[in-house]
């Protein structure tokens, strides 16, 4: 990280803009730039790389009379309020957000935990809902929604010009073209996508995510790991595909799908599981076959389940 | 010292003798190895020799742009020859089609997800970009063309160029793990 706060691609990408206009003194400086980390020179050589192979596609990339200034997205909003703006098919909250020149209307859509929901915006978008999950759109702009808790998996009615967007925390995921699913925790995000092509947002950070490819967030690590996914969204049938995953992530998904708060031993919170889970729907049958599954012991407490090392 | 005079092919040659140090410096910190380094100096001169330029205005900058170049093109030289072992094995053209180097550096894959975010580019950005990559126009043209100014012009291709690199980082499975930037990080 450079003193300003830019990325090694970030500077790399500066020094080759530059690079064809640099006078002897800033090839100096780029020098010792490369030499000051290993990052800075693999960040280089990966801009580098890339501009050689960019010619292709960018003559392919139709060369639109440049209306450069224009603002097709003043239009869009228009266009969506005299559409009526949003058919939502399920009961939802609204709220008016005033102090504004035009009032903000919120809709947010709730699903409690063991309860799906299809959402099928006017624009063709549909929005399968996982339980335990909280979405809030606004009316003049639904295709724009927050994801506040929760899984839900998108299916995108595509448009170039009025991108779909989804934002959780400080994270924004773009669509170009997709269906995607999104996991929304403390602390983390999961962005998986099943078809097209997503874009992740962060700050001025952007991350591009293609099809059969995951991504997950977590802010107290500090990391974002990159996988593969296969069978995105599989939880709307109620299989539950676990690589290397964490004890809470996996009883969250479980939880989201029976209704039924699951707890566990201390001893237990290192554990990681890969493997798959075919859900009944029955938090008993669910909850005792997950931990047969991964060799642990479960016990019915009221209405909440709680795990603990076998003995 | 050898200024800032324009000047010609034998000249270029002392010049290189001059700055030789920093662009072996230069090519080590490139290609992350001093024997390369050496062999790609090597080719330079040669270069110098054989193909003397016409009049140069800053030829120090010249000499250290051709180093630069051609350590790029030792890269994607090295990535041809390792292609055989890497995971996008089946992407590469089939021995009827013409590979153009861009193929091979990147797959038809990569190529494609990269068309994407062309396509999504905001339409400045992929208009600066087209013009300097593809019409090779100047940054101060491309700026008046804008209507920014060429500072803002470097911002906005740097931004393309960043983009695209993500992108083309995130298509890979070698690298699975980037270190986001945090609030606290980028403050300091």
């Amino acid at each position: 990280m450079s003193r300003d706060g830019r990325s090694p691609v970030e500077e790399a990408a500066s020094w080759h803009v530059r690079a064809t206009t640099m006078g002897s003194q800033d090839w100096l400086g780029f020098v010792d730039w490369l030499e000051a980390a290993p990052e800075n020179a693999a960040a280089y050589t990966a801009v580098a790389e890339l501009d050689v192979a960019l010619a292709q596609p960018l003559s392919r990339a139709a060369p639109k009379q440049a209306h450069v200034f224009s603002r097709p997205a003043a239009k869009w909003r228009r266009g969506w309020l005299a559409m009526g703006g949003l058919s939502v098919a399920v009961a939802a909250v609204a709220w008016v957000v005033v102090g504004h020149q035009d009032p903000i209307v919120l809709d947010r859509i709730e699903t409690p935990l063991g309860k799906t929901k299809i959402v099928s915006l006017s624009d063709g978008t549909r929005i399968a809902m996982n339980g335990g999950t909280s979405l809030i759109i606004e009316r003049s702009q639904p295709r724009s929604l927050r994801l506040e808790r929760g899984e839900a998996f998108f299916t995108v009615h595509h448009d170039a010009t009025h991108p779909f967007s989804v934002t959780t925390g400080a994270y924004t995921v773009v669509d170009i073209g997709t269906e995607f699913n999104m996991i929304a925790s403390k602390g983390g995000l999961r962005v998986q996508v099943k078809s097209g092509t997503v874009r992740l947002d962060h700050q001025r950070q952007s991350f591009l995510l293609a099809q059969g490819r995951a991504v997950a967030v977590d802010e107290s690590a500090g990391t974002l790991t990159v996988g593969a996914m296969r069978d995105v969204g599989s939880w709307q049938r109620g299989e539950l595909f676990f690589s290397n995953e964490t004890l809470p992530a996996i009883l969250a998904a479980v939880e989201r799908q029976t209704g039924t708060r699951i707890s566990y031993a201390k001893d237990l919170s290192g554990l990681v599981f890969t493997g798959n889970l075919k859900l009944s729907g029955y938090a008993a049958r669910d909850v005792t076959h997950l931990a047969a599954l991964i060799g642990i012991n479960a016990q019915r407490e009221g209405e909440d389940w709680v795990l603990s090392t076998r003995r | 010292m050898i200024g800032n005079d324009t000047i010609t092919g034998g000249g270029l040659r002392a010049v290189f003798l001059e700055r030789r140090t920093v662009i072996i410096r230069l090519l080590t910190a490139r290609l992350g190895n001093a024997d390369e380094a050496e062999e790609v100096a090597q080719d330079l001169w040669i270069k110098l020799e054989r193909n003397p330029a016409g009049p140069v205005a800053e030829p120090a900058a010249y000499l250290f742009k051709m180093a630069n170049n051609l350590a790029t093109d030792r890269r994607v030289a090295g990535r041809r020859g390792q292609a055989r072992d890497n995971h996008w094995v089946d992407l590469q053209p089939t021995h009827a089609e013409i590979p153009s180097i861009e193929r091979e550096v990147l797959g038809r894959a990569a190529l494609a997800r990269i068309g994407v975010v062309i396509a999504d580019m905001p339409e400045r950005m992929r208009t600066a970009l087209m013009q300097f990559r593809l019409e090779g126009l100047a940054q101060r043209e491309i700026a008046a063309n804008l209507g920014i100014t060429v500072s803002g012009v470097e911002k906005l291709l740097a931004r393309a160029y960043c983009l695209l690199a993500a992108e083309n980082e995130l298509g890979a499975d070698s690298a699975p793990q980037h270190r986001l930037r945090t609030e606290k990080e980028s403050e300091q």
